[in-house]
């Protein structure tokens, strides 16, 4: 059926003029009926093709040749056949076009008749499915209407409210919610506030947790917008925090707070920061060392000139003068020094609290490895920088100008840096020794040369009374060897003691034990480093007078002391001057102790310190030694010569001479209240005695030191140089005496009133003598009056058996050579006169012996050989010529002309061997 | 030593054991204040550069011991003597009622144109006042002096007093009252002037027999 209705199609297609057959015109109901052309057109085409196929073909060719323009829908089939006509009226065409067109109208009826009649029972067929449709579709329409009216019912019954209910009910769920988050978010906001309370108050640990716990919960919240800004905001209170951390750690600085720095350790924990918080930390504490090292500078350096705020450090240092350096340089230190024991408090703290003991922990005992390696390779950096800056100070400062007590003051704090450079990190503070070292030398010479030019000044001055002292006094009374009074004492009490006092190897001092908590080793401005210690060591000698003199009662005590001692041994001679020497001795050995690489000009100077005074004291009192006398032969007068000659041509200067005596002094004048012309007084015998007694008591004082000196010196030619001016300075002192007692014991006697009273003696006497001489009365005379006078001396000065002795020795040797230049003067002797010569000798010498209490006094042979050689047979006479060269030429000529004064021959020949004997 | 000055002159202190006499020095020299320190034994030493009156001057200031027993000692320091700070302590009557007896060693023993400047130290003891300012004064008048309070503690006044004194010899040798080329050691050229030793003419003889070797 389908193939045929296809094939209908095609033929509708094909030919469509079969639709429009001429029955356009037509009124058929059929046509009516079925509304659409096309059917009819099929159903009269079906028709007719079934009619082609069966019976004839005209039709079909009459339908073929049918115009296709019949076919076409507006046609006006009239028109057009008259038009076709176009004029030519041919009835004979016209007949045949007619009938043409009457047989197509005939077939074309035919075939539409055909075709309706074929169709029909089709058409009805299909009319009546459609009416079935129809009624089914209405039915539908009829359930959907049921339907939507139930429906309608339902909603509004029912559905509506409780879907409402349901709808709220979940809503309400939803707010909660959010009512929940927004409290947490309040809480969070809330916690910012009690987080920079925390922070404030320094619980570290708990602000930091407290904050990770916050930024945690952020995050949970992250999908509500304010809660992003708010985490942001927690991010930065983070940041805050950690700012805050940073800044208690620079405080730890200056100030280590154990529980501080405990809390502060927790937080970086919790932060997972310990290595950086521990880099951070060493920051601090360079930049500490930094800006409080300006700080200070910057409180001494006058910022009136705001160029002062930007200059580099060591320029800074160049404007500190020299009456601030001291308090600038303490300031300096204490400032360090607080860094320092907060430093060495930190590695404490860790060496105490390790963190974990716990093996396992991998990464937390890196950190502990980390942290504790750091410290430890800090320790000498931090030094440097400290170290650097003192000694940048001390560089640029103007050292140079300081006074004595203030350059040892500088000294000492420096020293005392140096000690805590190695207790701290075990340095030797190379920086500041060097820093120091050129700068003191220089000091020093320059500082030693005003103290000769003092010298000079006192020993001008000097009275020559012996300066009230009691009677143990040494050296170590003296405030200048307050400091150096163990070390002294140490050093010649245990003379095998190796090296051991040197201070600056002991580091015994503990500065960080000791200063642990409060203060500083640099507080107490005015008192030396090493004194601390020492004082308290000294404490129980305090009351027994080491503080030398105290008030009126003690010059009482004083007096009576002094004047009740029987037992002179004891008694101490000494000057002002000798007490000034022996204080610069003091300050010598304190700079040389605080710094040993100046030892070498310390000796020196302490040598010319001593050399000045021996110089004073034998220029000052030899003066009127006779040059000629035959003692200046002697050897040890010899040797004083050589000495004060090489000090002459090292230390004084030469007025006349135009050499540049820098390094030099002038030699100095004895005081003009000094009389050393009046017999009254034996020719200044009193100033004589005090000048050399305190000679040789500053020679025992040096020997005192001498352990202690020798002991700090390590260089080979200095300890040769020491020694030799132990062996040929110091021990000069003794001889001193000597010659400057002979000058007075050449003075006491009246040699020419006595010689004069000689010559008037005969010596020609037949008998001997039982009564010695006159002269040896008056001679006897002065020496006694020479004792009164001592006596006198005596009652004020104490005057020592040594120093009477000496005196002794010398009266003696004058009193020989004036016996025998007495006797050689007799032109003519006899048996009796040489006896009487005898005499007179012996009875003086007895006296004297009792005078003098000397038991045995010297020089007596030398008399009593010259009055027996008056005895000796001519040929053993010119054997004890020739072995005595003591005699003068003139004595021994004049023993040889009273001997031999009738043979003349033998005579001539003596007296040629004596001007022999006198040329060579 | 590079120091210049047109003058030096020798300087005094004296005055009881105790006045502060040693602590004067010390302020004036070091500006320094010590509060133990021992007595003096002897004499010390110190000096310093000062500029008055246009000059400069050298002081050379003996501090002398105040114990009695030292006189002997001391006295030798007298000598010459330009200028003298005579001290006692405003705290202690003992050492006022001593100063006649200094004054007397300073007229007989010194330079007769001393200057001499009566110093009431311990200014900063007020409260334990023993001496007052009248009774002092009036002792100063009455032997010529001028008066001043000092403290060697604060350091007070301490400058002045030197000063003063440096100041009086200066004027003395301006008007011609003293003659430096005429008057003994006690006042010398310095470097800057026509230095000339004044005592030169005290030499004793040059050398000694030991020397001449
Ligand atoms: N308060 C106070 N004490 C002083 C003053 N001057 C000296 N002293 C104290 O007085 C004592 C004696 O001082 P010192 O100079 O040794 O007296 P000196 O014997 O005259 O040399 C010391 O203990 C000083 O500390 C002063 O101006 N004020
Ligand atoms: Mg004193």
């Amino acid at each position: 059926m389908d193939d045929l209705k296809l094939k209908f199609l095609d033929l509708i297609h094909n030919q469509r003029n079969s639709q429009k057959v001429p029955i356009i015109d037509a009124d058929s109901p059929l046509f009516l009926d079925f509304n659409s052309p096309a059917k009819t057109s099929v159903i009269k085409e079906t028709k007719s093709d079934s009619q082609f196929n069966k019976d004839l073909c005209p039709d079909t060719d009459v339908l073929d040749n049918i115009e296709e323009i019949y076919f076409r829908e507006d046609f006006s089939p009239s028109r057009y056949e008259l038009e076709k006509l176009d004029g030519s009226l041919e009835m004979e065409v016209i007949e045949n076009n007619l009938h043409v067109l009457q047989s197509q109208l005939a077939v074309v009826s035919k075939k539409v008749l055909h075709m309706i009649l074929e169709n029909q029972s089709l058409c009805q067929k299909e009319f009546n499915k459609m009416q079935d449709l129809q009624q089914l579709l209405s039915e539908t329409l009829l359930t959907c209407q049921n339907a939507r009216s139930n429906l309608g019912k339902g909603q509004k019954s029912f559905t509506t409210a409780s879907l409402g209910i349901l709808r709220n009910y979940s809503r309400r769920k939803i707010v909660q919610d959010l009512l929940r988050s927004l409290n947490t978010i309040k809480t969070l906001l809330q916690t910012e506030a009690k987080l920079v309370k925390l922070l404030d108050e320094g619980s570290f640990s708990e602000a930091i947790s407290l904050l990770l716990e916050c930024q945690q919960v952020a995050l949970n919240y992250k999908h509500f917008q304010c809660v992003a800004a708010l985490s942001g905001k927690l991010q930065d209170t983070l940041v805050m925090a950690e700012e805050q951390l940073d800044v208690a750690l620079a405080k730890i600085c200056y100030e280590f707070d154990s529980e501080v720095y405990t809390k502060l350790q927790a937080a970086y924990s919790q932060l997972g920061k310990r290595r950086i918080a521990m880099d951070q930390l060493h920051m601090h504490y360079t930049s500490a060392i930094h800006s409080s090292a300006f700080n200070v500078i910057h409180e001494f350096v006058s910022l009136d000139n705001l160029q002062n705020c930007k200059k580099p450090f060591a320029q800074l240092c160049q404007q500190i003068g020299s009456d601030k350096l001291i308090a600038c340089l303490l300031k300096l230190c204490q400032t360090f020094w607080l860094i320092l024991r907060s430093y060495n408090q930190v590695v404490q703290w860790h060496n105490v609290n390790q963190f974990c003991n716990n093996d396992n922990d991998f990464e937390q005992n890196i950190n502990e490895q980390y942290i504790k390696q750091k410290l430890e390779s800090s320790l000498g950096k931090l030094w440097h920088d400290i170290q650097s800056r003192v000694s940048v100070l001390i560089t640029n400062a103007s050292v140079v100008n300081l006074k004595f007590d203030d350059f040892l003051q500088v000294l000492s704090i420096l020293h005392k840096v140096a000690q805590i450079g190695e207790e701290f990190c075990g340095s030797d503070s190379a920086e500041i020794q060097t820093s120091i070292r050129g700068q003191s030398s220089h000091y020093f010479r320059k500082y030693h040369l005003s103290r000769l030019e003092e010298l000079r000044l006192f020993l001008e001055n000097e009275a020559w009374n012996p300066c009230p002292v009691k009677p143990n006094f040494n050296l170590l009374h003296l405030q200048e060897f307050r400091n150096l009074r163990n070390i002294v004492q140490q050093a010649s009490v245990n003379k095998s003691h190796k090296r051991s006092d040197s201070v600056a190897s002991t580091v015994s001092s503990g500065y960080f034990n000791r200063f642990a908590f409060k203060g500083t080793p640099f507080d107490d401005s005015e008192s030396d480093p090493s004194q601390t210690e020492e004082d308290i060591l000294l404490a129980d000698e305090k009351n027994d007078g080491y503080g030398t003199e105290e008030s009126d009662d003690e010059d009482k005590k004083y007096h009576n002391s002094h004047i009740n001692s029987k037992s002179r041994k004891n008694v101490i001679l000494l000057t002002n001057t000798t007490l000034t020497v022996l204080r610069h001795c003091g300050r010598y050995l304190q700079m040389s102790r605080l710094l040993r690489s100046i030892t070498t000009d310390v000796l020196i100077c302490l040598k010319q310190l001593f050399e000045y005074y021996l110089y004073a004291v034998c220029k000052f009192f030899t003066v009127d030694l006779p040059t000629l006398t035959q003692c200046n032969t002697l050897y040890s007068v010899q040797k004083i010569s050589a000495v004060l000659k090489r000090i002459e041509d090292n230390l004084i200067r030469d007025e006349n001479s135009s050499e540049n005596a820098s390094n030099k002094v002038m030699a100095p004048v004895i005081s003009p209240t000094v009389d050393l012309k009046d017999p009254e007084n034996l020719f200044g015998l009193s100033e004589r005695i005090v000048s050399v007694e305190s000679l040789i008591f500053l020679a025992d004082q040096y020997n005192f030191l001498r352990d202690y000196i020798s002991h700090l010196i390590s260089d080979e030619n200095d300890k040769h140089s020491l020694e030799l001016f132990y062996s040929q300075e110091i021990s000069l002192a003794v001889e001193v005496r000597k010659p400057v007692y002979e000058c007075v014991a050449r003075q006491i006697i009246d040699s020419k009133l006595i010689l004069n009273l000689m010559s008037k003696v005969n010596w020609e006497v037949k008998d001997v003598m039982c009564q010695h001489s006159q002269y040896v009365d008056v001679f006897f005379r002065e020496l006694q009056i020479f004792v009164m006078r001592l006596e006198k001396i005596n009652a004020v000065i104490p005057v020592s058996k040594d120093v009477i002795n000496c005196l002794w020795h010398s009266l003696a040797e004058v009193m020989a050579e004036i016996f025998v230049e007495g006797f050689s003067n007799a032109k003519k002797c006899s048996n009796g006169g040489r006896a009487l010569m005898q005499l007179d000798f012996t009875q003086l010498m007895s006296k004297v012996e009792v005078l003098s209490s000397i038991k045995s006094i010297p020089k007596r042979d030398y008399v009593e050989a010259y009055v027996k050689a008056y005895y000796l047979p001519e040929t053993a006479l010119q054997s004890w010529i020739q072995s005595h060269p003591e005699y003068s030429s003139k004595q021994l000529l004049a023993l040889v002309n009273c001997t031999l004064y009738n043979n003349k021959k033998a005579r001539q020949k003596l007296v040629t061997l004596i001007e022999d004997m006198d040329r060579r | 030593m590079s120091e210049t000055y047109d003058y030096m002159l020798k300087f005094l202190i004296i005055g009881s054991a105790g006045s502060g006499k040693s602590c004067l020095l010390k302020q004036f020299i070091e500006k320094k204040f010590r509060e133990e320190g021992g007595h003096t034994i002897g004499v010390e030493f110190g000096s310093k550069v000062v500029n008055t009156g246009g000059k400069s001057v050298k002081l050379q200031i003996w501090d002398t011991a105040g114990q009695e027993r030292f006189k002997a000692v001391t006295r030798s320091y007298y000598r010459d003597a330009v200028g003298a700070l005579l001290v006692f302590d405003i705290t202690n009557r003992n050492t006022f009622n001593a100063l006649q007896n200094w004054l007397e060693d300073a007229r007989t023993l010194a330079s007769p144109h001393i200057v001499i400047l009566l110093v009431g130290n311990k200014k900063d003891l007020e409260s334990e006042r023993d001496v007052t300012f009248l009774e002092a004064s009036q002792f100063a008048q009455d032997n010529e002096l001028i008066y001043m309070e000092t403290s060697a503690k604060s350091g007070e006044n301490v400058d002045d007093a030197f000063l003063w004194c440096s100041k009086n010899i200066l004027n003395k040798i301006q008007t011609g009252e003293i003659d430096p080329e005429r008057s003994t050691s006690g006042i010398q050229y310095g470097h800057l002037g026509t230095r000339r030793l004044t005592n030169a003419g005290q030499n004793s003889p040059r050398g000694c027999a030991l020397c001449q070797s």
